[in-house]
C-alpha cells in the first residue's frame, strides 16, 4: 500500500505544478512578443534613431560652465502677476508663501545662487511685494532707466506689459545687462529689429520667456519628428481653449488704486510713465490692470497665446518664419465687462458669482475689449508643404489638443504624446490589415511616468491605464517648475558666457515676426507674406504693407 | 453513478456549507447573466454589432462576418439579449439547470473567443490585466464545474423533477 | 431522513428547497427598480437642463415635408453628365443596367414612379451605361441644348463637371424643366445670380445635390441648437479627412479613351464640347477624367468638399452667407502623378500597389495639380458673433468631425451627436460640481440605433457600446440611401409644385457664394466680404485675379 499510494498521492498533489511552468513560459513569450513588436514598430515607424537638432541644443554641455558659485544680481522690471511668478521661480518668496510644500520643492531644486538687488514697477504694492520677496536686498527704482544705471545689477527680468517689453529690453542690452523677457517679445513690428540689433551688438545673454521649451514630453515629439514617423506632415493644428472672464483678460482691479498725480484718493500707480510711450489718455484703471484687452499696450491673442503654440511648433518642426499668414476673427464673446462691488462696497472677482445687492463699481469704468477674443490664423510653409492653423475662441473650454497630421500617422499631445497610424498609411498598411495596429488607438504612446521619465509604450492597455490618471508630469522622478528650468538655462549661459539659450534672440525674432504677421493680416484684411531676403512683411505682390487701421502701429 | 441510492443519497455527500456555496455560485452567475440580458433588452442603444465588428484575434473575421448584414445583426442581438436573460432566470431558479449551464458555457466561450487575451493579440482593453486567462474564462470554468454537480437539485426546481 | 414518510412531508421540504432561490429573483427585481429609478432620474434631469429655448429653425419644417399630391403620374427624367456621380444618382433613383447591382439602402422604400428617357454625356461609355440603365429606351442627345428641346422630358438631373452646372441648369429652367444639380451649384459668383434668376423666373422645382441634409443626425443637432443647450456658439470647426489619390481626385483613367477629333485610336469623347465654354487646350485625359484637379473645370476644395460641411452647418445654424471669408492653402502633397500600367500594358489604379516592371502610361501625360490639397477657410458672421473654420488636408485620414463650440457646451458630430458640458459653464455648474456631468464625457449623446431611429443616451456604458459600433444610418428602422431621399424630396416637390425643396435655390445661392468667396480669397490673398444690403461680394483689396470665368 504505502509506497504506491504515496506516489500516486504525490502525483495528484503536484498536478498543478506544471501550470506554473506554463505560466512562466507564456509570460516570457509575451514579454518577448511585446518587446519585439515594440522594437519592430519603432524601427518600421521611422528607421534608425536620429537626433533632433534642438535636442542637442537642449542637452548640450556648456564647456566653460564652472558651476554656480558666483552670485548673480538680478533686477526685476515689472512685478505684477507674472513678475511674481519669476521671483518664485528664482527661489525668492515672501515669508507667508514659504509653506512646507514650497520648502520641500525648493529643497529638491539645484540652487540658482541669485540675489534680487533691484525692482522697478509702476504700481506700489508690486514694488513692496518684490522687496519683501528679495529678503530686503532689493532697492526700488522709479524708472527702468535708473535701475539699469546701477552697477549691482547683472541681469534683468522684464515682465512688464507688452508695450514696455522692447524699450526696456533694448535699454538693458545697451546697458550691458543680460535680459530675460516675457513673451510676446515686442508689441509691434519695428521693435523686433531694434531689439535684435541691440542684443546682438551688446553680446548679452538673452532669454525669451517660452518656458514650455523645457517640458520633457516634447523630447519624445522631437524624436518622432526627427525619425520621420509621421510621413509628410501637411497640417498642424493648435488651439487655445478658455472660457472665463479672467481667461479672457477681464481681471480683478485692486480695491485701492489711483494715479500719483490724482488730487485725492489713493495715489499708488505711475500712470504718466505707463502711457509715456503711447497715446496720452486720462487715467483708466482698466487700461492699467486689464491692459491685455487694449491695442495700445498688448499684442492680443497673437502675442499672448498663439505665440505659446507657435513657438512650440517652431521648436519641434524647425520651421522658422512662415512664408505667409492669413488671419480672421472678431470680438464675439467677452465684449465688455463692468466691475462690480457687493452690497458692502467690497470689490467682487470677475469670475465670482454675483450676489444679491451687487452694484456697479464707481471707480472702474466699463471695460470695452479691443483685441478679438475669437481668432484664427493660418500660416503656410510652401517649401515644407505644410500649413499650421491656430484656432482660438475664448468662449469655450472644450479641450482640443495640438495635433500633427502626417501622411503615415498622426501625433497628438494630450499631456503625453500619442501616435496613431493613419487608416490609409502605406507604411503601416500590413499592420493595419493584420489588426496589430488599429487607427483609433495609439500605435505608440509616450508618457511621463512618475519617477521613470519618458517611456514609449505600445501596449494599448498600458496606455489606457496611464491615460486614466496615474501620472504626473515629472522629470527625473520629481515634479519641476518649467519657469525655474528656463531661468536656470539662462543663468548657466550667463556663467558660461554663451548666448545660445533655449529661446535666444534668433528664436525670439521668429516668434515676434510670426505673431505680428497674424496681427498684420487681421488688421489689413490681406494675406501677409514674409520676404526672407529683405526680412520684411509684404503684400502678395511684394509691396510693403500699408499703415494698419485700428490703432496698432507698424 | 448513484442512481441506485437516488439523488437524495448523492446530496447527502455534501455538507450544508458545500451545498450552500454551490447554489450560491449558480445564483450569482445567474444574476450576472440576467442583468447582462436585461440591459441589452431594455437598452435602446445596445447592439452586438460594434463589439463583434471590432473583435480582434484569429476569430475576428468570423465574428465580423456574422454581422455583415442588418438582418443578421437583428438575429444576433435578439439571441444575445433573450438568451442571457433566460439563462439568468433559469440559473437563479435552478430550473433546467444543466441545459442553462450548457448554454451559459457556450456564451462565455464565444465571449472569450471574440476578445481573446492571447499573446500577440491586440485585444480590447477593459479593467484588469490578462494573459490567456480572463474573467470570461474563469466564469466559464465555474459554469463547467456546476455542470458536473447536481446544483439545480440542491436548492432549485430541478429537485422536483429529479428521479428519486 | 424521513424515508418512511414519502408523502406530504418530503414533498413539502423538497419544494421549499426547490424554491429556495426564488426570493433572489425578488431581490434582483428590487435592485433593478432602485437602479432604474436612479438612472431615469439622472437622465431626465440632464435631458431637461437647458431646454428652455423656444426658437425653431425653419429648416426643421423642410425636413419633415410630406407629399400632398398623388404619385400616380410617371415623371420623365433625363440625365446630363453620367460619370461617377451621375451613375450614383441614377442608381439611387432606381436605374442601373440589368447586369449590375442597384444602390444599397433602397430596400423597402417607396417607388419614385419615374422613367429615364434621355441622356447626354460627352464620353460614349457613360452614354451607353445610361441607355442600358433605362432599359434601352433612353434617347441619346449629343448636346444638352438638344436634350432641353425634347418636350417629353419633365425634369433634368445634372451631374456634369462644375463648369457646366450653371449653363445646363439655366437651359433646363428656361425650357421649363425641373432641375436637380450637383454641388457646387456654379463655378463663379456671377453664375450664382444667373442661376437663381433663371430658376425663380421660370418657377421650376430646383434641388441642389447636398444629400447629406437628409442624414437624421442633424435632427438631433438642430434640436440641441434650437433648445439653446450650447449657449452662445462662437466657433464651429469642420474638416475634410482624406488620404488617398482617389480621395484627392486623382481617379483611374479608362484604358480606352481619346477625342472624337483624333486621327486614330479610340474616339469616344467629345473634347471640343467639353472645353467649349472655358480655356481651349489640346486634349489631355487628366483634364477630362480628373477635372476636379483643375481650375478650368472645377471649384477646388471650396466647391467640392467644403460645401458639404458648410451647407449642413447652414441648415443647422440657419445663418446664410458669411460676412467675410479668408482662405489659405497650397498644393503640398499630391503635386503631380504619373499614371502607370503593368508590364503587360494593363492600366493600374492610382491607389493600387505598384508591381515590378510598372511603366508610365504613354496615353496619359503627367498630372500636375492646380487646386490646393491643403486648404483652410475662415468665415465670420459678425452679426451672429460667430466664426466657422474649415480645415482640410488630403493626405491624412485622422477622423475629425464637426464641432460646435458654445460657452455652455460643445456639440461634436464626429461619431453621432455628442454634447459635452463646458468646464466653465454656468448653466451646468451644479451638475459639474456634483459630478453628475463630466466635461470629458458626453452629457448627452444621440445615436442612430438599429431599428429604433435616433435616441438620446446618457449612460457612459451604453455610450461605449454604441460608440464602438455601430450603427448604420437608419431611418424608421431601416438603412436608407440619403441620395435616394434627396431625389425623392425633389420628385415629391415637383408633384406638389412646391419650390421649397430640402436644398432649394436660396440655399443653393448661399452655398455657391459661400464657396466662391473662399476661392477668391485664396487666389487673391485678400479678405472677401459679403454686403448683405447690396447682396454683393466685395474685395477688401482689389483682386489681381478677376472673377473666375
Amino acid at each position: 500500500m504505502g509506497n504506491n499510494l504515496d506516489r500516486r498521492d504525490f502525483l495528484k498533489a503536484a498536478a498543478g505544478t506544471p501550470i506554473l511552468g506554463a505560466f512562466a513560459y507564456t509570460a516570457t513569450r509575451k514579454g518577448k512578443v511585446d518587446g519585439s513588436r515594440r522594437e519592430e514598430l519603432l524601427e518600421q515607424a521611422g528607421g534608425p534613431e536620429k537626433t533632433h537638432p534642438f535636442m542637442e541644443r537642449k542637452y548640450k554641455k556648456l564647456p566653460s560652465y564652472q558651476g554656480n558659485s558666483d552670485t548673480i544680481n538680478i533686477g526685476i522690471i515689472g512685478a505684477g502677476s507674472r513678475g511674481k511668478d519669476h521671483l518664485r521661480a528664482l527661489g525668492l518668496f515672501v515669508p507667508e508663501e514659504l509653506t512646507a510644500e514650497v520648502k520641500q520643492e525648493l529643497a529638491g531644486r539645484e540652487p540658482l545662487n541669485v540675489r534680487c538687488t533691484a525692482v522697478c514697477d509702476l504700481y506700489q504694492p508690486n514694488v513692496e511685494f518684490a522687496v519683501r520677496a528679495s529678503g530686503g536686498t532689493a532697492k526700488a527704482y522709479r524708472t527702468h532707466q535708473e535701475l539699469l544705471a546701477q552697477s549691482d545689477v547683472d541681469a534683468v527680468v522684464v515682465a512688464t506689459d507688452d508695450h514696455w517689453h522692447a524699450p526696456v529690453a533694448k535699454a538693458a542690452a545697451e546697458a550691458g545687462k543680460h535680459v530675460y523677457v516675457e513673451k510676446c517679445m515686442t508689441q509691434n513690428i519695428h521693435e523686433i529689429y531694434d531689439l535684435r540689433d541691440a542684443v546682438r551688438k551688446a553680446g548679452i545673454v538673452f532669454q525669451l520667456g517660452h518656458q514650455n521649451r523645457n517640458s520633457a514630453e516634447y523630447d519624445s515629439a522631437m524624436n518622432v519628428v526627427a525619425r520621420g514617423m509621421l510621413g509628410d506632415i501637411s497640417l498642424i493644428q493648435c488651439y487655445t481653449n478658455r472660457n472665463s472672464n479672467s481667461g479672457a483678460w477681464f481681471r480683478d482691479v485692486p480695491k485701492i488704486h489711483g494715479p500719483l498725480d490724482a488730487a485725492s484718493g489713493p495715489r499708488n500707480l505711475d500712470w504718466e510713465q505707463y502711457v509715456s510711450n503711447r497715446e496720452h489718455r486720462p487715467y483708466d484703471p482698466n487700461r492699467f490692470f486689464n491692459w491685455t484687452c487694449f491695442k495700445d499696450y498688448s499684442t492680443g491673442l497673437s502675442g499672448q497665446l498663439l505665440s505659446h503654440e507657435m513657438d512650440l511648433i517652431n521648436m519641434i518642426m524647425e520651421l522658422g518664419i512662415p512664408a505667409s499668414a492669413f488671419a480672421s476673427g472678431g470680438t464675439y464673446c467677452y465684449k465688455q465687462y463692468q466691475a462690480i462691488v457687493d452690497a458692502n462696497g467690497e470689490p467682487l472677482g470677475t469670475d465670482e458669482p454675483v450676489p444679491a445687492g451687487a452694484r456697479t463699481r464707481p471707480d472702474v469704468p466699463l471695460l470695452v475689449r479691443q483685441w478679438p477674443d475669437v481668432l484664427q490664423v493660418v500660416y503656410e510653409w510652401p517649401d515644407r508643404g505644410l500649413t499650421v492653423v491656430y484656432d482660438a475662441t475664448l468662449g469655450s473650454q472644450f479641450n482640443r489638443d495640438q495635433i500633427y497630421l502626417g501622411s503615415e500617422a498622426t501625433m497628438k499631445f494630450d499631456g503625453g504624446v500619442q501616435i496613431y497610424a493613419d487608416r490609409r498609411s502605406a507604411r503601416y498598411a500590413d499592420w493595419l490589415a493584420s489588426g496589430r495596429v488599429t487607427p483609433d488607438r495609439p500605435m505608440i504612446s509616450y508618457r511621463n511616468l512618475s519617477g521613470k521619465g519618458v517611456e514609449a509604450l505600445t501596449s494599448a492597455t498600458a496606455a489606457w491605464s496611464l491615460s486614466k490618471g496615474l501620472l504626473y508630469t515629472y522629470r527625473g522622478g520629481r515634479r519641476v517648475n518649467t519657469t525655474y528650468l528656463h531661468h536656470k538655462n539662462w543663468l548657466e549661459h550667463m556663467r558660461a558666457n554663451d548666448t545660445d539659450t533655449l529661446c535666444n534672440i534668433g528664436d525670439g525674432f521668429q516668434e515676434a515676426v510670426t505673431a505680428h504677421m497674424g496681427t498684420a493680416s487681421l488688421l489689413t484684411g490681406r494675406r501677409v507674406h514674409w520676404n526672407p531676403e529683405t526680412e520684411q512683411m509684404t503684400t502678395g505682390e511684394g509691396e510693403p504693407l500699408e499703415q494698419f487701421r485700428d490703432g496698432w502701429q507698424l | 453513478m448513484a442512481d441506485k441510492s437516488g439523488l437524495g443519497e448523492t446530496l447527502k455527500n455534501y455538507s450544508g456549507v458545500q451545498t450552500f456555496l454551490i447554489a450560491f455560485l449558480r445564483v450569482v452567475i445567474g444574476w450576472h447573466f440576467l442583468y447582462e440580458g436585461y440591459v441589452k433588452l431594455s437598452s435602446d442603444a445596445w447592439s452586438a454589432a460594434g463589439y463583434l465588428r471590432a473583435a480582434p484575434g484569429p476569430f475576428g473575421p468570423m465574428f465580423e462576418s456574422m454581422v455583415s448584414s442588418a438582418s443578421m445583426v437583428g438575429v444576433i442581438d435578439a439571441v444575445m439579449a433573450w438568451g442571457l436573460t433566460l439563462v439568468g432566470i433559469l440559473l437563479i431558479l435552478g430550473l433546467f439547470t444543466r441545459s442553462a449551464l450548457l448554454v451559459a458555457a457556450l456564451f462565455l466561450l464565444m465571449f472569450y473567443l471574440s476578445n481573446p487575451p492571447w499573446v500577440g493579440v491586440q485585444f480590447m482593453p477593459g479593467e484588469g490585466s490578462y494573459m490567456v486567462v480572463n474573467k470570461n474564462l474563469v466564469e466559464m470554468a465555474a459554469v463547467l464545474v456546476l455542470l458536473v454537480l447536481p446544483s439545480g437539485a440542491m436548492w432549485g426546481f430541478d429537485r422536483l423533477f429529479a428521479r428519486r | 431522513m424521513a424515508d418512511n414518510d414519502k408523502t406530504s412531508g418530503v414533498n413539502r421540504r423538497d419544494f421549499l428547497k426547490a424554491a429556495s432561490t426564488v426570493p433572489v429573483l425578488g431581490a434582483f427585481a428590487l435592485s433593478l427598480k432602485a437602479k432604474k429609478k436612479q438612472d431615469t432620474l439622472a437622465r431626465e434631469e440632464i435631458l431637461s437642463i437647458g431646454r428652455e429655448g423656444a426658437q425653431t429653425n425653419p429648416n426643421v419644417l423642410k425636413r419633415n415635408y410630406q407629399r400632398k399630391g398623388s404619385a400616380n403620374d410617371t415623371l420623365n427624367i433625363a440625365i446630363v453628365g453620367c460619370g461617377g456621380r451621375g451613375k450614383s444618382l441614377m442608381r439611387a433613383a432606381g436605374f442601373h443596367p440589368p447586369d449590375e447591382d442597384g444602390a444599397g439602402g433602397l430596400e423597402g422604400t417607396e417607388k419614385l414612379n419615374i422613367r429615364l428617357v434621355a441622356v447626354c454625356d460627352l464620353f460614349t461609355p457613360s452614354v451607353e451605361w445610361a441607355v442600358a440603365a433605362s432599359g434601352g429606351t433612353a434617347k441619346v442627345y449629343e448636346t444638352y441644348q438638344e436634350l432641353m428641346a425634347d418636350p417629353d422630358i419633365d425634369a433634368v438631373v445634372c451631374a456634369t463637371p462644375d463648369h457646366y452646372h450653371s449653363a445646363v441648369t439655366i437651359a433646363a429652367a428656361e425650357a421649363g424643366k425641373h432641375i436637380y444639380v450637383e454641388k457646387c451649384m456654379t463655378k463663379t459668383i456671377p453664375q450664382a445670380y444667373a442661376v437663381r434668376d433663371a430658376v425663380k423666373k421660370n418657377g421650376v422645382i430646383f434641388q441642389l445635390g447636398h444629400q447629406n441634409r437628409n442624414s437624421n443626425r442633424y435632427d438631433s443637432a438642430m434640436e440641441v441648437i434650437d433648445k439653446g443647450m450650447l449657449g452662445h456658439v462662437s466657433l464651429i470647426q469642420c474638416y475634410t479627412n482624406r488620404n488617398s489619390r482617389n480621395g484627392a481626385w486623382v481617379y483611374n483613367i479608362p484604358k480606352e479613351q481619346g477625342p472624337k477629333s483624333a486621327a486614330s485610336g479610340p474616339r469616344n469623347l467629345d473634347w471640343e464640347q467639353y472645353t467649349a465654354n472655358t480655356v481651349q487646350r489640346p486634349y489631355d485625359p487628366n483634364r477630362f477624367f480628373r477635372w476636379r484637379c483643375f481650375w478650368d473645370y472645377g471649384t477646388g476644395l471650396s466647391g467640392d468638399l467644403l460645401t458639404h460641411e458648410l451647407d449642413v452647418i447652414n441648415m443647422v445654424m440657419n445663418m446664410g452667407i458669411p460676412s467675410s471669408a479668408t482662405a489659405s492653402g497650397g498644393v503640398y502633397h499630391h503635386k503631380e502623378y504619373t499614371t502607370l500600367m503593368t508590364a503587360q500594358g494593363e492600366p493600374l489604379g492610382s491607389d493600387a500597389p505598384v508591381p515590378e516592371g510598372a511603366l508610365p502610361r504613354p496615353d496619359v501625360p503627367v498630372l500636375r495639380r492646380e487646386v490646393p490639397d491643403v486648404y483652410q477657410v475662415v468665415y465670420e458672421w459678425k452679426d451672429r458673433d460667430m466664426t466657422v473654420v474649415y480645415n482640410a488636408t488630403l493626405s491624412n485620414n485622422w477622423h475629425r468631425g464637426q464641432i460646435y463650440l458654445g460657452d455652455e457646451a460643445t456639440m461634436d458630430l464626429t461619431g453621432g451627436v455628442d454634447v459635452y458640458a463646458d468646464p466653465r459653464s454656468h448653466k451646468y455648474r451644479k451638475w459639474l460640481d456634483n459630478g453628475k456631468v463630466k466635461p470629458d464625457e458626453p452629457m448627452i449623446s444621440f445615436r442612430n440605433v438599429a431599428g429604433k431611429g435616433i435616441e438620446a443616451i446618457t449612460a457612459a456604458t451604453a455610450q461605449w457600446t454604441v460608440a464602438k459600433g455601430l450603427l448604420y444610418t437608419y431611418r424608421g428602422g431601416r438603412l436608407i440611401n440619403t441620395t435616394y431621399l434627396h431625389i425623392k424630396d425633389w420628385i415629391d416637390h415637383i408633384r406638389d409644385n412646391n419650390p421649397k425643396t430640402m436644398c432649394d435655390i436660396d440655399d443653393g445661392f448661399q452655398e455657391a457664394i459661400t464657396a466662391h468667396m473662399a476661392t477668391y480669397s485664396y487666389l487673391n490673398g485678400t479678405r472677401v466680404n459679403w454686403n448683405e444690403e447690396a447682396q454683393e461680394v466685395e474685395f477688401e483689396h482689389e483682386p489681381k485675379i478677376p472673377a473666375l470665368s
